[in-house]
């Protein structure tokens, strides 16, 4: 039982564990346990494979999970191609530009939709949400950014992404539960309605702004289907999800011509493309811990009543 | 609560007072008219007409429903309803369990650090772009990969998983459920947390052991939340994962792997097909708003919460 009793317990245990729950306990914690690794061992594999030489490849017939002389040459040949750093350019310029721009219609509309005696509240709130259940797909949204001129260029990624009405949902959710009387307090202040927003509201809402944001951000960061279909003329302008994502796709293994042929011979193909895969996943998984809470909050606040 | 009086003139003085912030509202929609109504109105219209390459949407012939008889008179077409309803509804089936089980074992763990650090762990994933997740699965599945490789060190022939059609509905399923059955444990997390502890404390003292408890308290806690998911992924029944397919799909698996969604990529996109593309899209978008309301109507009405 020493072991019971250093675990915090929670529910009211001072009553002794039947031999059944102690079965039980072990049960989920070892299914538990398999699930967490599950989600994590794998690109621990992706690592191994990433950093092994062609030379051993070959010698272990192809089966390697941690090479004994691993090799930086596939990362060295990733970091000398021009594609790799332009799409990197990309999504970063994206993902922080898409932060402010899923924010910036949608604070406002949010806080404004959530005003109860607003006239006319419910019809444009109809209206916002009716987009949520229906549209006219790819080719007319492919059309009218023709006609915008938004075809291959950047700014096919911002764009469309004004439109979050999700976020105005979840926005409208938290201003409601806001106390009136704070608002009110406001009033007799003689505050005008955009003061009360802009230096009351918003300040109240930065949770759920942070949330939000970090959801536009992971979205920029990992998007490159608007680039295949909105932007696939222009590869100067490609995000680094779809450089990887053409580089798994590709037979060979060259991005361009730039890659010296000594540590081509060194790498495996595969080994290339999971240094790629690699290279795009870290910056997630260096930030996740650090932002773990909030993206979890924002779920929560999403998922109470949304 | 007091109520508003609703005096003559009483409307024009709120608009008054809103009227900047309508000044706002008025900028929304008009962006949401350009970017969310235009497409709409242009995919309707677009379904009723002959757009030839080059030409405008206003010089199109008009064509009646020609476009809409095309989907149910062509057999390629309906194999697409076919692959579509298939790897919906299987990855409906498969992936309806598992959050659930997750949910209630995490939440039994005693260890509340244990707990913590398997929850941050399972969510990861969730965050992975279907380009690094494929690349996860091209590691294990590709030739030169970590199955294959026991298949050789056990004395088999190299299989080609990525490419094998009998192959691609379980790597989907299976990819989908590795993404996401973490993520979801937050949904009914959520209702278990709400949960009085007296009624665990009772069940305690009572002598419940643990299957008894999960009867009489956790699952009742959580039953609300799963009607609600089951109801809700029926009105997406028609809705497979772009991202996914695309990700996973190549030429070798376009029997099983074409869908409603790729198809008006390649097909009405790529090859120009925009009368087809846009009336597979419109009835699609239609026949899934009706299913998506109706969903909602039912779930409102069975467990008491509906997503609008």
């Amino acid at each position: 039982m020493k072991k019971n009793q250093k675990v915090s317990v929670p529910r009211g245990s001072q009553i002794k564990m039947s031999r059944e729950e102690k079965l039980y306990q072990a049960c989920i914690a070892i299914v538990v346990g398999l699930v967490t690794v599950a989600c994590i061992l794998p690109l621990l594999y992706v690592v191994g494979m990433s950093l092994t030489s062609e030379g051993e490849m070959i010698e272990k017939n192809f089966f390697v999970i941690i090479p004994e002389h691993p090799t930086l040459a596939a990362y060295k040949n990733l970091f000398s191609s021009a594609n790799f750093f332009d799409g990197m350019k990309i999504t970063i310029l994206r993902t922080f530009i898409g932060i402010f721009s899923a924010l910036v219609l949608t604070v406002p509309v949010g806080y404004i939709l959530a005003i109860r005696e607003l006239p006319f509240k419910n019809p444009i709130l109809l209206y916002f949400i009716t987009t949520m259940l229906i549209g006219g797909g790819t080719i007319p949204s492919y059309l009218l950014y023709r006609d915008l001129h938004l075809l291959n260029s950047f700014w096919v990624y911002i764009a469309p992404s004004l439109a979050n009405t999700h976020g105005i949902l979840v926005v409208k959710l938290f201003v409601e539960g806001i106390p009136t009387d704070l608002m009110e307090s406001a009033d007799l202040d003689g505050a005008s309605e955009l003061q009360k927003m802009w230096h009351l509201g918003i300040p109240l809402l930065r949770p759920t702004i942070l949330a939000l944001g970090l959801f536009a951000a992971v979205a920029h960061w990992n998007s490159w289907m608007d680039a295949m279909i909105y932007a696939p003329m222009n590869t100067k302008i490609w995000p680094i999800q779809y450089i990887i994502r053409n580089m798994m796709l590709a037979a060979s293994t060259s991005m361009d011509n730039g890659i010296p042929i000594s540590s081509f011979m060194k790498m495996t193909p595969e080994g290339f493309k999971m240094a790629g895969v690699l290279v795009a996943v870290l910056p997630i998984l260096c930030v996740y811990p650090f932002l773990q809470k909030y993206f979890v909050k924002g779920m929560f606040t999403g998922s109470v009543k949304g | 609560m007091q109520k508003t009086k609703k005096k003559p003139g009483h409307i024009k003085r709120q608009l008054k007072r809103y009227s900047v912030l309508y000044v706002i509202l008025l900028l929304a929609i008009i962006y949401y008219f350009v970017f969310m109504y235009v497409p709409l109105i242009w995919g309707v219209e677009i379904s009723f007409k002959d757009m030839k390459i080059g030409s405008t949407i206003q010089d199109a012939p008009w064509v009646g429903w020609k476009n809409y008889k095309y989907f149910f008179q062509n057999k390629s077409m309906l194999k697409l309803l076919r692959n579509t309803l298939i790897i919906s509804i299987n990855s409906m089936i498969w992936g309806f369990l598992p959050p659930i089980l997750l949910t209630i074992a995490i939440f039994d763990l005693r260890s509340k650090k244990y707990q913590k650090f398997c929850q941050t762990m399972v969510y990861i994933p969730h965050f992975f772009s279907w380009v690094i997740i494929y690349g996860i699965v091209f590691a294990f599945f590709s030739g030169n990969g970590f199955v294959n490789g026991i298949i050789r060190a056990l004395g088999g022939t190299e299989v080609g998983f990525l490419t094998s059609k009998k192959a691609f509905l379980p790597l989907l399923i299976g990819t989908q459920i590795w993404q996401s059955v973490g993520w979801s444990t937050i949904l009914y997390f959520a209702a278990l947390t709400s949960v009085d502890t007296e009624l665990y404390d009772a069940a305690k003292i009572d002598g419940a052991g643990p299957i008894q408890r999960i009867r009489a308290v956790t699952f009742p806690a959580m039953k609300p939340v799963i009607t609600f998911s089951l109801i809700m992924s029926l009105g997406g029944v028609l809705g497979t994962n772009f991202e996914q397919i695309m990700m996973f799909y190549n030429s070798a698996l376009y029997d099983v792997a074409d869908v409603i969604d790729t198809w008006v990529y390649r097909v009405g996109l790529g090859q120009m097909q925009y009368g087809y593309g846009t009336a597979t899209s419109m009835m699609r978008s239609v026949v899934g708003l009706v299913l998506m309301v109706s969903a909602n109507t039912i779930s409102k009405k069975v467990s008491g919460r509906g997503m609008f």
